[in-house]
């Protein structure tokens, strides 16, 4: 399927569930679901909270399909606009206390059954570096990085999301990835070894 | 110093070099200071990788299981299908609004204690405020008087202003300038 047949399918879906189709409703949530949830998780790093904001976030959604007018946004900005907008809610509400249970009991979220315990070990490592990295980011440019990286928008879709110029967009971005990079690649002799070369 | 000044400028233009986001020329001068200078070519290579490393491990962050989905499902019809009254309370806002009315309740009490507590201290400090002392009072011309301070000091008072008003009048007058 192309990817301009599947937006005219996505329509079409959601002309049917304007129209009041159950099916639809399913049909667009299994579309869309496991991407807003990633994007949740990313932004809110809380398992429970993720799931809460999804929740809200495609009952909002279903209850205004009516006002979505897709000459001005595709349907995926459309949700992902209201998604971080109820990401933000979660933070303002939750400022001080965006820690999973399972990161302070240090419990393992269960690997893919084929895998073997080395590289369970390694994708666990990674997925915890990534993971604390993003926690040392402010929410603006957890978003930004979030938007390019994970789910890959382009800049004016990010615009559009986050609801700013698409140059701010593209700054928040490269703050995010100069501040990810001393996190995930720190430079081991850095600022001496430059200024010893001068 | 000037390779120096180079290489922090490569530093700072990197992200968006390796995201395609520079103007031709500044992309050109970028990527000839990544082939000249090895430290440029290091940061370029961490940048990269940083870059790798986030477009490979942010997808799979909170990759959520079909399990997980259903139950969210189930969630999302049940809050679509239930009855929705226009006229229903919205809990968050009430508490919200009740919280911030029991905080304005409180502060308007303490405010109120804390004005009691003065008024009565203010008035416990007036009732409690000494009287003038009776003091006796004696001068070379006149026998012992009992006084109270106040009146002392008015007594002193009288007795200095009369010795200043003989001392003025025995000082001679000014002179005029036809004298």
């Amino acid at each position: 399927m192309t990817q301009q047949s599947a937006k005219i399918d996505i329509e079409a879906v959601i002309e049917l569930a304007i129209e009041g189709n159950q099916q639809a409703y399913a049909q667009l949530y299994d579309y869309y679901a496991a991407g807003i949830y990633r994007l949740c998780y990313s932004l809110v790093l809380n398992v429970q909270d993720a799931e809460d904001v999804l929740q809200e976030s495609f009952v909002y959604a279903f209850k205004n399909l009516q006002r979505y007018d897709k000459t001005k946004a595709a349907f995926k900005t459309w949700l992902y606009t209201i998604t971080v907008s109820r990401c933000r809610n979660t933070y303002r509400r939750k400022r001080f206390a965006l820690v999973d249970i399972s990161q302070i009991m240090h419990w393992q979220l269960p690997a893919p059954k084929s895998e073997r315990p080395e590289a369970a070990v390694a994708r666990r490592e990674s997925i915890d570096a990534i993971q604390g990295a993003l926690h040392k980011l402010s929410p603006i440019l957890r978003e930004a990085i979030v938007l390019r990286y994970g789910h890959g928008l382009t800049y004016r879709e990010m615009a559009e999301v986050i609801g700013c110029p698409q140059k701010t967009a593209e700054s928040r971005v490269r703050l995010a990835h100069d501040k990810l990079k001393n996190v995930l690649h720190p430079v081991g002799r850095g600022l001496l070894d430059e200024l010893l070369q001068i | 110093m000037l390779k120096y000044l180079r290489y922090r400028y490569a530093k700072i233009k990197m992200t968006a070099y390796i995201n395609g986001e520079l103007p031709t020329h500044t992309r050109r001068f970028i990527g000839r200071l990544i082939n000249d200078d090895e430290r440029v070519y290091n940061e370029y290579i961490r940048q990269r990788q940083t870059q790798r490393d986030l477009e490979r491990q942010l997808p799979t962050l909170g990759r959520p299981d079909a399990e997980r989905l259903d139950s969210m499902w189930a969630n999302i019809q049940t809050q679509l299908n239930a009855p929705h009254s226009p006229t229903a309370p919205n809990t968050t806002g009430q508490f919200y609004s009740l919280s911030y009315g029991v905080a304005l309740g409180l502060c308007v009490m303490a405010l109120m204690v804390l004005l009691t507590f003065d008024s009565g201290r203010a008035s416990a400090a007036v009732s409690a405020r000494h009287l003038p002392e009776t003091v006796e009072f004696t001068t070379p011309d006149t026998p012992p008087v009992k006084l109270t301070s106040v009146a002392v000091a008015r007594r002193l008072e009288t007795l200095a202003t009369d010795e200043v008003a003989t001392d003025l009048q025995n000082t001679p007058a000014p002179r005029t300038p036809g004298q």
